[in-house]
């Protein structure tokens, strides 16, 4: 079941939490809706559900409008951040529950329930623990329930809320692997909302990037990932190096290093930044020429089991920079807390000063003495 | 030298030189430093194409000529000259960079504190209470819908919930019920006495417990304490599932919370009520015919002979028949609060108390209006 949404907006007192949000998911695909807190993707993600109301826009399931209809004849299932299992029943109530309480005509007979039951207990692992209480299972367990129930009123739309936001960082990958092989398994549509962009990453086959109530961009986890659309998306996706500087005719100059960027051909002075990820950054021991390297020192040096984190600083200005390597790359060229290196990234992408004027209100860049533009 | 520290010599004044294609900042550009700068600035010549100021020639610099020096190239860049700021120490290079981050912070200034007046307060404090009593008689309007479909089609009551309900507020709740109930005959029976005593009028304390008890007392302290036992874990119930979503679970799993919450609840106090406040009756009537025996010499048989006598029937159902009003009173505001609570645990326990004073404050409130009606029509 597709899911199309138009236009919509919400407020909440002085708080814009949706600003006119137009999004289209397709069928049978997992999408995760990924922003920093606040950025109105669970308030999305409730208004999907009919949990909440839109102030304005529609949502329209496989082309049918939602709004008039009721939060149960939509047919989504739920899947909450903190589980909420019915403390007072059992896991197998809980499943069942959904069931149980329709009206009599449309409700299957206690054998089937059972059968459903059972089934989906089989389909989470998770068949021994159904007379248990809720308050008697881990947090991994918890949620994994949580989402038999949910689907166990054969949904046509999955929605899970931070659905491992409240599991620790082992659970959670275990858990999110699972939660894509079940995916590929029954291929219900779903959306998904995280914070955490590793996990939007590994699972979704769409990722949908928020912030202050507006769609930045929409995308496979590669596309997002490697062509960032605005400076936002390329700082929230992993770490990022920012260097200050100017474009001008094609070209931007960040302090001693200077790049083409042909998009930016009409900028007279633009002021400009780059952002470079930090395993995206060559170390070498001597200067390329000036113009394509940066001076800097090993500031601090940092090994997180398979990969290197070198802080460096900036010789011309003091900046830090932090460069990500192998284990092997490191070995091969070990190098010493104070030694001179000469950055080179490999790959850089240049947006100008205005896409993120906001945060800075005077745009000014800082360079080391001497070289002007 | 704290003088020094208060009042900072006047340092050398800050300026702008152009020299070249450089504009050296000279001077001190604190805040004795930048008194005059505007007037020094008027004077010079910008020129219209890049420029690059060059602040090594600084002296000393503090946050306020930092702020300065970024204001100036604001204007500068507004004005269509692009700047470069060149040959800054890394400490100025450093506060500056401070100066900027924080400047964005600051520019939200807190909104003023404005000591609002009485009347003001007033005022706002009748539109937030109305606007509260609005929206819970629309938390009644609600209910009463959803009762109506539950009537209508009694099948889909749940009856489960609703007999569990009646065993938790009206089963559990006789014994205590029992003790207060005996507890305030005694007490009635104790001080009427006395002075019925005085003059020779022991036999009217039938009258006294059984009037008082049947037509006011034994109904409101029930509905006191079913405010303070049920009430109270009404909104406790529903509030901490409001918490953990699991209002909103049922929700999506295609319930009404008013549905299954809520209207078991109201049925089951509206019929357990009643039938507590018989209870009660009875056993604040035992209490007052105990202490008559002790204190007043009044048998039981004379005592039980003369209760029919004195008690109509009608005296019977008022007091009977306001229970289920103060019932449904408890229910819904109990509810009404469970479902108010927003956030984390200690809203909880917030609207339960909330819950309690206002369902008392109401049941009481009703109570008087009832006096005053029946009153009114000669019952």
């Amino acid at each position: 079941m597709s899911i199309d949404i138009r236009g919509l907006y919400k407020r909440f007192g002085n708080f814009t939490a949706l600003d006119h949000i137009d999004l289209k998911i397709p069928a049978g695909q997992l999408v995760a809706l990924l922003g920093p807190s606040g950025c109105g993707k669970t308030t999305l993600l409730r208004i999907i559900a009919g949990l909440e109301t839109a102030d304005q826009g529609s949502i329209w399931f496989d082309g049918q409008e939602t709004g008039s209809r009721h939060v149960r004849e939509r047919r989504v299932g739920f899947v909450f951040q903190h589980y909420a299992l019915f403390q007072h029943m059992t896991v197998f109530e809980n499943i069942a529950f959904g069931l149980r309480v329709r009206p009599r005509k449309q409700r299957p007979s206690e054998t089937q329930i059972r059968a459903k039951v059972h089934e989906l207990l089989a389909l989470i692992q998770l068949e021994w623990l159904a007379e248990r209480y809720p308050s008697q299972l881990s947090g991994g367990q918890r949620q994994r329930i949580a989402l038999a129930r949910a689907l166990a009123v054969e949904p046509q739309v999955l929605l899970l809320d931070e659905p491992f936001g409240a599991l620790d960082t082992k659970v959670r990958k275990e858990l999110r692997r699972w939660l894509r092989r079940l995916h590929d398994e029954i291929h219900v549509t779903s959306v998904f909302v995280t914070h955490d962009q590793e996990e939007a990453l590994e699972v979704s086959d769409q990722i949908v990037v928020m912030n202050h109530g507006r769609i930045e961009q929409i995308g496979t986890p590669e596309a997002v990932y490697d062509t960032p659309a605005t400076p936002f998306v390329y700082q929230f996706l992993g770490n990022i190096n920012l260097f200050h500087g100017r474009a001008h005719s094609g070209w931007v100059r960040l302090g001693g290093l200077r790049v083409q960027a042909p998009e930016y051909q009409d900028a007279q002075h633009a002021p400009a930044m780059a952002y470079v990820r930090p395993h995206d950054i060559d170390l070498l021991r001597e200067p390329e020429d000036s113009d394509s390297t940066l001076p800097a020192t090993v500031n601090r040096i940092a090994i997180l089991g398979s990969l290197v984190r070198l802080e460096l600083r900036q010789t011309s200005d003091g900046e830090i920079a932090e460069v990500e390597m192998t284990r092997e790359r490191f070995a091969a060229d070990p190098l010493q807390i104070g030694d001179l290196v000469f950055v080179k990234p490999r790959h850089l992408r240049v947006f100008l000063q205005e896409e993120a004027a906001t945060e800075a209100s005077v745009p000014m860049h800082w360079h080391g003495d001497g070289g002007g533009i | 030298m704290a003088d020094s520290r208060v009042f900072p010599e006047p340092g050398k004044p800050a300026l702008v030189q152009p020299e070249g294609a450089h504009y050296f900042c000279r001077g001190d550009w604190t805040l004795a430093g930048i008194e005059d700068l505007d007037s020094r600035l008027a004077g010079v010549n910008w020129p219209n194409k890049d420029l690059q100021l060059d602040g090594s020639g600084i002296g000393a610099i503090d946050t306020t000529g930092a702020l300065r020096l970024l204001n100036l190239v604001a204007e500068l860049e507004r004005a269509g000259h692009p700047v470069t700021l060149i040959g800054l120490r890394p400490e100025q290079r450093a506060l500056l960079d401070l100066v900027r981050e924080r400047r964005a912070d600051a520019g939200v200034s807190a909104p003023p504190l404005t000591r609002s007046n009485p009347l003001e307060r007033l005022g706002r404090a009748f539109v937030s209470h109305a606007q509260a009593g609005l929206q819970f008689l629309g938390f009644v309007g609600e209910a009463a819908v959803s009762l109506v479909h539950a009537l209508w089609r009694p099948d889909r009551l749940r009856w489960r919930a609703l007999f569990g309900n009646i065993e938790d507020a009206g089963v559990r709740a006789l014994p205590i019920i029992a003790l207060l109930a005996f507890m305030l005959g005694i007490v009635i029976a104790y001080q009427g006495g006395q002075q019925l005593k005085i003059y020779g009028a022991n036999i009217f304390i039938v009258e006294l417990i059984s009037l008082t008890m049947l037509r006011e007392l034994a109904p409101l302290i029930t509905a006191i304490i079913v405010a303070g036992r049920t009430g109270s874990a009404y909104t406790a119930q529903i509030g901490t599932m409001q918490i953990t979503e699991e209002v909103d679970a049922l929700r999506t799993i295609g319930i009404a919370p008013m549905d299954l919450l809520v209207l078991p609840k109201l049925l089951a106090l509206v019929i357990a009520l009643p039938l507590l406040t018989v209870f009660a009756d009875a056993l604040s009537l035992f209490g007052g015919m105990v202490m008559a025996q002790a204190l007043l010499d009044v048998s039981f048989t004379d005592f039980l002979e003369r209760v029919p006598r004195v008690v109509t029937l009608t005296s019977f159902l008022l007091g009977v028949g306001k229970a289920p009003v103060f019932a449904a009173i408890i229910a819904l505001v109990g509810c009404y609060q469970g479902f108010h609570v927003r956030g984390g645990a200690d809203s909880v326990g917030r609207q339960t108390t909330v819950s309690v004073v206002q369902s008392i404050f109401l049941v009481i409130a009703a109570d008087a209006l009832f006096s005053v009606v029946l009153g009114g029509i000669g019952l």
